[in-house]
């Protein structure tokens, strides 16, 4: 008569001769299994390692990080560029008008400017309110950091050495292509003089 | 070669608010007719209907990079002498040497003033 392991066992084979979804818990659960029915001991040092990874990966909170923070954040990024492109806006269109004033009507002229510099100022507020949505935007990352590497420290996993998807392979091979950096942070990059000296090298 | 300010301009960006300000420094350069596009695909479309005196391109867009519709354009029969000059973030040695072996005429690191676009528009023009 089989045991209630054997069964288990059992069971968790037909899952996967099925076309049913298959979750990381899934493959935990039948590494476990398979180790019981090969005869060794439950509290062996195997299966202990398999109930960590499990409490890591249930750590990790996916489902909290993909249905809390990751929203959260991609709405606190949103919500900045466009409070970003709105005061830009506001600005261009402040000086659009400054410079569309008849400069010879000095009445005019320099009532028109008081106000568009008035805007400016009030505009430029954009930066407070769009640098506390980038700290929620950071501390998201931090928290997926935090986790991660957690995960990976107690794990010991090593990365993958070759693309960790298809798209993330065309990306990267179409950043490389066509030479797409993005705007380099810090001293990263070359200042315009050094541009030029190359240009004229 | 002087500036003729009545030669129409395409600036290409598939940013508004900068195609906005490149729109509103060439104005005040004087220069009268400025068309623009959002990325390389659409611009080279542009070029085929209308001649542009000058095309003021950002790197990074899609579908079509400025670097994409820069080697397009040198290699056109009929746009290959339009000159070309690259406005973008894009500053690492490796993207300004691709550009000048594709043939850009100058080379515009963003942020960037108007005196510094007025100084390489006019660099261009042999002014």
């Amino acid at each position: 008569m089989a045991s209630p392991d054997q069964k288990k066992l059992r069971t968790a084979v037909k899952k996967f001769s099925s076309n049913k979804k298959i979750t990381l818990d899934d493959v935990l659960s039948f590494a476990k299994l398979a180790l019981i029915a090969c005869g060794k001991d439950t509290q062996s040092r195997e299966n202990d390692a398999i109930d960590a990874i499990r409490e890591e990966v249930a750590r990790l909170q996916s489902h909290d990080l993909s249905k809390n923070h990751l929203p959260s954040a991609k709405e606190e990024l949103d919500t900045a560029v466009r409070a970003t492109e709105e005061a830009a806006s506001h600005i261009l269109a402040c000086a659009e008008t400054v410079m569309a004033v008849d400069a010879n009507n000095a009445e005019s002229y320099e009532s028109s400017v008081n106000v568009a510099m008035l805007e400016i100022l009030e505009a430029c507020a954009f930066q407070d309110i769009s640098g506390q949505h980038m700290s929620k935007v950071a501390e998201t990352l931090n928290r997926i950091d935090r986790r991660i590497t957690r995960f990976a420290k107690t794990s010991g996993v090593r990365d993958w050495k070759g693309e960790a998807s298809d798209c993330e392979a065309h990306k990267n091979k179409r950043q490389k292509d066509l030479i797409l950096n993005g705007p380099a942070s810090n001293d990263d990059g070359l200042a315009q003089d050094d541009i030029d000296a190359l240009l004229a090298g | 070669m002087a500036i003729d300010l009545a030669t129409p301009v395409l600036v290409v960006d598939d940013y508004k608010t900068m195609i906005r300000i490149i729109r509103n420094l060439l104005k005040q350069l004087g220069f009268s007719e400025v068309d623009d596009a959002a990325d390389g695909t659409q611009a080279l479309e542009m070029m085929k209907r209308r001649k542009y005196g000058l095309v003021i391109s950002d790197w990074n867009m899609e579908p079509m990079t400025g670097y994409e519709l820069l080697k397009e354009v040198r290699g056109d029969d009929t746009l290959h002498r339009t000159p070309f000059i690259m406005v973008t973030a894009e500053s690492k040695t490796e993207n300004v040497i691709a550009a000048k072996k594709a043939g850009v005429n100058n080379y515009i690191v963003k942020p960037f003033n108007a005196s510094t676009l007025k100084a390489k528009i006019d660099a261009v023009f042999g002014d």
